[in-house]
């Protein structure tokens, strides 16, 4: 199977229709060999580099043989490789011919992609963050304790409820441009996805039809598939932080694909891509 | 009044995990022996609803629950007050609110009757 990303790549709900139903955590649905074809792909956001790495490694999982094949536009591969995608993907067995693209230092990449998969490992990327907000002295001081809390709610949230056979990965970006400045945390993992998630919850179990209703509905104070009367904040508290003037939050799990801003009703929609797990990315203009 | 020196305690800039609000569990029951209990955040430059929720029932398991009058006080917090702090506290049954320093306070919640 070759999947031929989109030259803009925003993010997998942007991808073909033919590979939507090719679910990586089905085995019946892998095919031997899976090559994600990034060749002429010109511009790249965050949430579509996670599923960069999450459908590779989630095919690899079946026992499918994985490649990426890298862009030939020398600054998304340079960018790509500054990531860490590279790396993440190379280590775990995934084929990718790098040759002559030579990573970069970039300051603006607050955190490189990390993987994680105990809560202790999110604490120590978050206090890594910490430093490295601190240390580059991007945006406002005043929002770095927010960056690393967002990146942290939503990492913990990948430990303790999406069951993911690949763990999580997660970034966080500076970005620059003449549209203005924000942090960007970016947060992916293979699991089982929110509406599974809460389907644990049997009081839940009938109120999520659907991805998009589930996902909504776990933006609610206090609602997790454990069901405990004192979780459920984490979610929650992110959404809640979101809704400020300029921020965003989006997040995609399964074929439902919900966006949070400053107003109070979230925005909710199907994909036709589908997101094999879930992914949250938080922007946060400073 | 005791206080405890999160930084001092735990060594880390970004407090996370229940895991590490668990690990002061000791220092956390010998303060909350005094008529205050501080929790003092200098230092520390990000904390999550999750340890804030582990502290509290460390505390709580200690005291049995928030004595009356309670006085709990996070100071120098990392962050504002926000509404995700807040539904730590809803949870609880405790009030957190900001005091003009920035500092937060917990108290009982004032029991509600059904209507």
């Amino acid at each position: 199977m070759n999947i031929r990303v989109p030259k803009q790549f925003w993010h997998a709900g942007a991808l073909s229709a033919k590979f939507a139903s090719r679910d990586p955590r089905m085995p019946s649905s892998m095919p031997d060999r899976v090559v994600v074809d990034m060749r002429e792909c010109s511009f790249v956001r965050p949430a579509a580099v996670l599923w960069c790495a999450v459908y590779p490694l989630l095919a690899l999982t079946q026992g499918a043989r994985c490649e990426l094949l890298v862009p030939e536009d020398m600054g998304v591969a340079v960018y790509l490789k500054s990531t860490e995608l590279f790396r993440v993907l190379q280590d775990a067995g995934v084929t990718v011919d790098d040759r002559g693209v030579q990573g970069k230092a970039d300051p603006q990449l607050i955190l490189p992609m990390a993987r994680f998969r105990s809560e202790e490992e999110v604490e120590n990327l978050a206090n890594l963050a910490v430093e490295s907000l601190r240390r580059a002295g991007l945006g406002s001081a005043n929002l770095h304790p927010l960056v690393s809390e967002v990146f942290a709610e939503l990492a913990l949230n990948v430990v303790q409820h999406s069951e993911s056979p690949i763990g999580g990965f997660g970034f966080i970006q500076f970005y620059g441009t003449q549209q203005g400045r924000r942090f960007v945390c970016a947060v992916a993992d293979g699991g089982i996805g929110i509406r599974r998630s809460l389907e644990r919850n049997p009081d839940l179990r009938e109120q999520v039809p659907y991805d998009w209703v589930a996902i909504q509905l776990a933006l609610r104070e206090r609602i997790s598939g454990t069901g405990s009367a004192t979780r459920g904040i984490g979610l929650y508290g992110v959404a809640e932080d979101m809704r400020r003037a300029g921020r965003q939050l989006i997040i995609h799990s399964g074929i439902g694909m919900v966006e949070t801003t400053e107003e109070l009703e979230s925005r909710a929609t199907r994909t036709k891509g589908l997101f094999p797990g879930t992914l949250a990315y938080a922007s946060i203009p400073t | 009044m005791g206080t405890v020196k999160m930084y001092e305690a735990l060594g880390k800039r970004a407090l996370i995990t229940r895991a590490s609000a668990g690990a002061i569990k000791q220092a956390l029951a010998e303060a909350s022996e005094d008529e205050e209990l501080v929790l003092d955040f200098s230092g520390v430059e990000a904390v999550t609803p999750s340890f804030v929720d582990e502290a509290l029932a460390v505390i709580e398991d200690g005291l049995g629950r928030i004595r009356k009058p309670p006085r709990l006080i996070f100071l120098h917090p990392p962050t504002r007050l926000s509404s995700k702090f807040a539904a730590v506290g809803r949870a609880r049954q405790l009030d957190i609110t900001e005091a003009v320093d920035g500092s937060w306070i917990v108290s009982s919640a004032p029991e509600r009757s059904g209507g």
